[in-house]
């Protein structure tokens, strides 16, 4: 089926379309260049007058896994305050501060997402986040499979195996969890913690191991792109929320040796200790390096006032900071020597000192951060905020006299710390869409997504254009899902199936002669019960079509 | 001779995935099946029937087109058993979407430990952890050998060297454990044991906790143990390196037992202070684990549930099935249940239609029975184990012509109608 | 002008939420809107004319005859105004309520007052469990107001309690005010076992002379407390059984401290016999 959005702006910042307007074609479930006169058109939508932008992409969003159901099932008091009813289309569910699969997908479609990675998948969690992201409606789905805590890779390290050696169980572990990328959080201080170590600076020893969490991070680094996996090691620094953590963050930064890494969450790394309440801003300072570095990009988990709850599989940090946390309960898991995860909900209050001012300072790394192409939007959903806040932060970036209007109504003494207000910038359309779009898809390596060229996939978002961006942003005119309309002003349409990305990188299979001995003598499981075959992964997502992309060996 | 199979085991929260099945005779049970294993794989081979209506055999779609006539006029369908797989689980939803049906999970055990992660949280921990790192393990009840028959030899008799040269665990039994329970104990380790009868076990934990806490209380009070004895564990707990407390909360009897996890992991949250503890809530038998986690994950809220009326609402006393059902308030019962044998609750007020092992023997013959396939032995199948984090494919077994949950209740709906 | 009153004509097939009939909801409405309002049931909605018959007029003094029990959260979020249920109340009768009056002639399911942060709540007959709780998940009970059970209550009255007063003139069942985070919690009649479970801060007045207490309180001697007396002259009016209390404690209290298992800033007082 031939189809024409007939008359539309295009946004389509990867092909440096900033606003030409034109017909946009797309046949089945891809864009196609415009058909010779005679060819019909089954369906053409009047999009005079509106924008066309890529569907968006989140690449860092906590959608899926034994922590965000755990997170679920803490919070039963704020679920049942938040139904989501049937419709003739969608079940009836929840949208708590952790929404339900079948909202997460509903909500994300709505609001022009096509796209969603986990960023914390862990590897004997693999299947259950595999289960929860295949009945996840709508959207693309994949995920970052956690390492750098597990005691298989520490031990490696600690040995001293070669380069070689880990890039094949890196790459073994993408193969056998179907993960998109491979993620480290706190580079060896989950594992630390296990062993009742309660912090871990970038070059403080592991207290069994020896090994420095920069150790790990420049091995993962070095394994991921001696794969070639197209995301970069995507880290989530040591020392999360505590202040001054800004040292241990640039450090990070070193530690990848000038290989590509990507800081998660940079919000809760960008933390100083000067004032009287010991807590400031390093915004400025962390930018600055990042403007620097061309091999680093960043999301920053912006914060959004309200209640929320964080997940994460920092249970270490998470340990640390739960006597913050409200209401005061909370999870610490120690995990199948592989990892480990903390749930703790939150409630930021913009009356607060510290919540104020982390607000301003992931306020402040986006518009300092100069580069859309390196910077995305996130409020690493829902640790900072419910991705459903999106709307209002990118009026937040786009408006500056609202920002203004905000940053009046917080906390008087964080606002006086940071230097929000005197920052001009405002982000245009464009930057927008290269936050959301083009740079997120570039950085995954999903090359017929995140843009509008003919080949790429028809996941395409039509807005009415609004003087407010919050409205405009929130519930677009139409959302295209693979050609197929699944939403219109923020009402699902169809309800679809997104597929499943992954790579498929090459490595050395006797890995396993290593691995299968370890499964049999630490694990409990046998390695055979820990691999997730192809079928296997697409059955967990209902006969999920699985996207595996190409990886191109470096080294 | 081809070699043997490897394959997991269905019916305990374990999943033991060392089970070999004999390649001459896939009807026997499988090698290194515990006790509780070998008598489900083996009452499963022994019977192969058709389904019944109305105690006669008909053929699948017979029995589903009876089924949906059946349930087509009523309003208010209770889905009971839930013990089934993640496929299992995810059709069981989806009928209960359609029909606006109440579900709820046969054991209500694990609720206790929900409540108390609810309204308190927890610190726990996984197998593998509790196999190489636990130095230390204070053991509640007898559940842990009893409903989980080879625990000890999986998990604890293992003496680990991933962390260097494997020591002597301490094991400290908090209740009075049987001779066979106590043999079951792996010999080298140090064994301490508190024989405090269970309705005093809230005290007893009450007391550790406070003395961990440096709090001033006499252990003379305690009434339940020698001072003694507590202070004996309450130098093991501090010395501890790593501390495990485990308990299946089947075990802890009598009603409001919650309070007693959430004890529990109030003293862990205390002794986390200064060392390392976590809890092990054994679970996962009979998928209770497996049915509420695809509950949560789809929906956000947990088990039991309605979906009346196009919205989805958890009470865990209003829609108990024992209460949904004391009440009157359901017209029909839809029994779903491929793992264990629970026995179907009595019910007058409308059709009973099962969804069953195979083996299933009925006093009364339901309105409609449908066998179906068990994940792991008939069917492949996935269900998260004891510890919550792994999730585990269970292989098929044997061939079998009974549908698997997820195929029969796909049958149902499409009789129904289109599914939401 | 008479009070709205509403007389049961059928009892529903199943548990309906019943929040709906109360003054807030019901004032400036029409009779004929009245009998519209719905009643959510498991699969289906119900309306007030299915099931009542309906009488007066004045919204803010609503009263409701009939066995009630298979109506849950009758009287839920009350803001002002008095509620009368003349028969009984099924499960979170009053939850969450802020302001005005609801007495229930008769007996209450569990969880009556959970939540509640307001006015007063006066049962007659006997309630059930978790009387001024919350509910499963939640993390604060009763949080303000007055909660006045004439009969007996069952196990967990106070649970998770964190502001406000808890009567009790009948006995109460096992774990009498677990897990307390503050207010306060009078008992007359007889308590049964572990009292006090987990309770970090709070007071429990109890009029059960030797009753067991956990071996994680400590007793702390006998004190005459000018605070003590203070609240107990504040609840004088809540009848004689309370001011018979008030007097009695003139002469001093048992205290204990507890629950050392959760802190140990919670007090338990015993009158003597």
């Amino acid at each position: 089926m031939l189809t024409r959005l007939e008359g539309v702006r295009i946004i389509d910042p990867a092909h440096r379309a900033g606003g030409a307007v034109r017909d946009l074609y797309f046949r089945d479930r891809t864009i196609v260049a415009a058909p010779r006169d005679d060819e019909p058109v089954d369906r053409t939508w009047d999009c005079r007058g509106m924008i066309a932008m890529a569907g968006a992409i989140d690449l860092h969003t906590h959608i899926g896994g034994g922590k965000v159901n755990l997170a679920r099932a803490l919070l039963p008091e704020f679920a049942a305050a938040a139904p989501v009813p049937a419709t003739d289309r969608c079940a009836p569910c929840t949208a708590g501060p952790a929404p339900s699969a079948l909202a997460t997908g509903y909500r994300y479609a709505a609001m022009g997402y096509t796209a969603c990675f986990e960023p914390a998948m862990l590897p004997v969690n693999a299947r259950q986040a595999h289960f929860e992201m295949g009945d996840t409606p709508i959207v693309d789905k994949g995920a970052y499979a956690l390492l750098g805590n597990d005691d298989f890779l520490l031990r490696l390290l600690a040995g001293g195996a070669e380069r070689q050696e880990i890039a094949d169980y890196v790459g073994w572990t993408l193969h056998a969890t179907q993960a998109m990328a491979i993620k480290v959080v706190n580079a060896g201080g989950i594992s630390a913690f296990k062993f009742n170590q309660r912090s871990l600076d970038v070059d403080e020893a592991h207290v069994h191991y020896g090994i420095t969490p920069r150790r790990v991070i420049a091995a993962l680094a070095r394994a991921v792109h001696d794969l070639g996996v197209p995301h970069p090691l995507h880290v989530h620094c040591s020392n999360l929320g505590v202040p001054g953590n800004v040292d241990s963050t640039l450090a990070t930064i070193e530690a990848a040796e000038g290989l590509p890494i990507h800081l998660t969450h940079l919000q809760f790394h960008s933390y100083g200790s000067e004032g009287d309440r010991k807590f400031s801003s390093a915004a400025a300072r962390v930018a600055e390096v990042v403007n620097a570095s061309p091999h680093v990009t960043v999301d920053v988990g912006q914060i959004m006032f309200g209640q929320t709850v964080t997940c994460s599989g920092d249970s270490m940090m998470q340990h640390r900071n739960a006597r913050h946390g409200r209401p005061p309960k909370w999870i610490v898991m120690d995990i199948e020597c592989d990892a480990g995860c903390g749930v703790v909900p939150f409630r930021y209050r913009d009356r607060d000192f510290v919540n104020a001012l982390q607000w301003a300072i992931g306020l402040e790394l986006f518009l300092l951060v100069e580069d859309p192409w390196r910077i995305f939007l996130t409020t690493d959903h829902p640790n900072g905020g419910p991705f459903w806040s999106y709307p209002h932060l990118i009026k937040l970036l786009m408006d500056r006299s609202f920002r203004n209007d905000v940053l009046a109504r917080i906390h008087p003494d964080a606002a006086a710390l940071s230097n929000l207000r005197s920052i001009t910038r405002e982000y245009t359309l464009d930057e927008i869409a290269t936050m959301t779009r083009a740079a997120p898809a570039q950085i995954l390596g999903l090359t017929d997504r995140g843009h509008l060229g003919v080949g790429a996939a028809a996941d395409i978002v039509v807005y009415e254009p609004h003087p407010d961006p919050e409205v405009m942003f929130a519930a677009p005119r139409h959302v295209f899902k693979d050609g197929v309309l699944v939403a219109e002003r923020g009402e699902i349409r169809a309800v679809t199936r997104g597929s499943l990305h992954t790579v498929k990188p090459d490595f050395d299979r006797g890995i396993e002669r290593k691995l299968e001995p370890w499964f049999a003598r630490y694990q409990t499981q046998s390695m055979h019960s820990f691999v997730i075959g192809d079928d296997e992964v697409c059955e967990c997502g209902h006969s999920a079509r699985l996207i595996a992309h190409r990886c191109v060996r470096h080294g | 001779m081809s070699p043997a199979r490897t394959t997991t085991c269905p019916f305990c929260g374990l999943l033991c995935d060392d089970l070999e099945v004999d390649p001459a005779d896939a009807k026997r049970a499988p090698r290194n099946a515990c006790a509780r294993g070998r008598d489900a794989y083996e009452s499963l081979a022994a019977v192969d029937g058709p389904p019944q209506v109305a105690g006669r055999a008909v053929g699948l779609d017979a029995a589903l087109d009876a089924a949906a006539a059946l349930l087509r006029p009523l309003r208010r369908p209770l889905i009971g058993g839930l013990d089934v797989d993640i496929a299992g689980m995810r059709a069981i939803l989806a009928l209960a979407r359609h029909l606006g049906a109440v579900v709820d999970h046969v054991s209500a055990a694990k609720q206790r430990n929900l409540r108390a992660l609810q309204e308190f949280g927890a610190i726990t921990t996984t197998f593998s952890e509790v196999r190489n790192r636990a130095d230390l393990l204070l053991l509640v009840g007898d559940g842990w050998h009893r409903r989980f028959p080879r625990f000890i030899e999986r998990i604890v008799a293992v003496d680990s060297d991933l962390f260097g040269p494997p020591s002597r665990r301490r094991i400290v039994t908090l209740n009075p454990i049987g001779r066979d329970t106590k043999a079951a104990l792996p010999q080298d380790a140090l064994h301490l044991a508190l024989d405090v009868v269970p309705e005093q076990l809230p005290v007893l934990i009450g007391m550790l906790t406070a003395m961990v806490d440096d709090r001033p209380v006499d252990p003379r009070r305690s009434g339940a143990v020698a001072p003694a004895l507590l202070e004996r564990c309450v130098a093991w707990m501090r010395e501890a390196r790593y501390g495990v407390v485990v308990w299946t909360a089947a075990d802890l009897e009598g009603s409001h037992a919650e309070l007693t996890v959430q004890a529990i992991t109030r003293c862990i949250r205390v002794l986390n202070g200064a060392t390392r503890f976590a809890a092990m809530p054994l679970a996962g038998t009979d998928g209770d684990l497996t049915a509420n986690a695809v509950q949560t994950w789809q929906s956000g809220v947990g088990l039991p549930a309605c979906y009346g009326d196009g919205r989805v609402v958890a009470d865990p006393e209003r829609f108990a099935s024992p209460a949904v059902l004391a009440r009157g308030e359901a017209d029909a019962l839809i029994w779903v249940s491929s793992l264990g044998q629970a026995a179907i609750p009595a019910f007058d007020a409308g059709p009973t239609i099962v969804f069953g092992r195979a083996d299933r023997v009925f006093d009364r013959s339901p309105d409609v029975f449908v066998p179906v396939a068990t994940p792991g032995v008939d069917a492949a199948g996935h269900l998260v184990r004891g510890d919550k984090v792994v999730t585990l494919r269970l292989p098929a077994v044997r061939a079998s012509d009974r549908p698997s949950v997820a195929t029969a209740l796909r049958g149902l709906l499409d009789r129904l109608g289109p599914p939401c | 002008m008479t009070g709205l009153t509403f007389e049961l004509r059928s009892v529903p097939p199943g548990i309906v939420d019943g929040s709906v009939l109360q003054p807030a909801a019901l004032a400036g409405k029409s009779r004929a809107e009245i009998e519209r309002l719905p009643l959510a049931a498991w699969n289906e909605t119900l309306v007030v004319a299915d099931l009542f018959a309906l009488k007066g007029r004045d919204a803010q003094h609503v009263t409701i005859h009939g066995a009630c029990d298979r109506f849950e959260r009758l009287g839920a979020g009350l803001d002002g105004g008095t509620l009368t249920v003349v028969g009984g109340v099924g499960r979170y009768a009053g939850e969450g309520m802020r302001r005005g009056t609801l007495i229930i002639d008769g007996p209450a399911a569990s969880h009556v007052g959970a939540g509640m942060r307001g006015g007063l709540i006066d049962v007659t007959g006997d309630a059930g469990d978790f009387a001024g709780s919350a509910r499963p998940g939640a993390m604060a009970g009763m949080a303000g107001g007055t909660l006045r059970i004439r009969g007996d209550a069952g196990d967990r009255a106070g649970d998770r309690m964190r502001r406000g007063t808890l009567i009790v003139e009948g006995a109460v069942g096992g774990w009498c005010v677990s897990r307390m985070i503050a207010g306060t919690a009078l008992v007359l009649g007889a308590v049964g076992p572990h009292p006090g479970h987990q309770m970090r801060r709070g007071t429990l007045l109890l009029d059960a002379p030797g009753c067991e207490l956990l071996p994680t309180f400590n007793p702390n001697g006998r004190h005459d407390l000018l605070a003590i007396r203070l609240l107990l002259d504040s609840l004088a009016a809540h009848g004689p059984g309370v001011a018979d209390y008030g007097r009695r404690a003139i002469g001093g209290l048992d205290r204990w401290l507890g629950d050392l298992a959760a802190g140990g800033q919670g007090e338990i007082f015993v009158a003597r016999s």
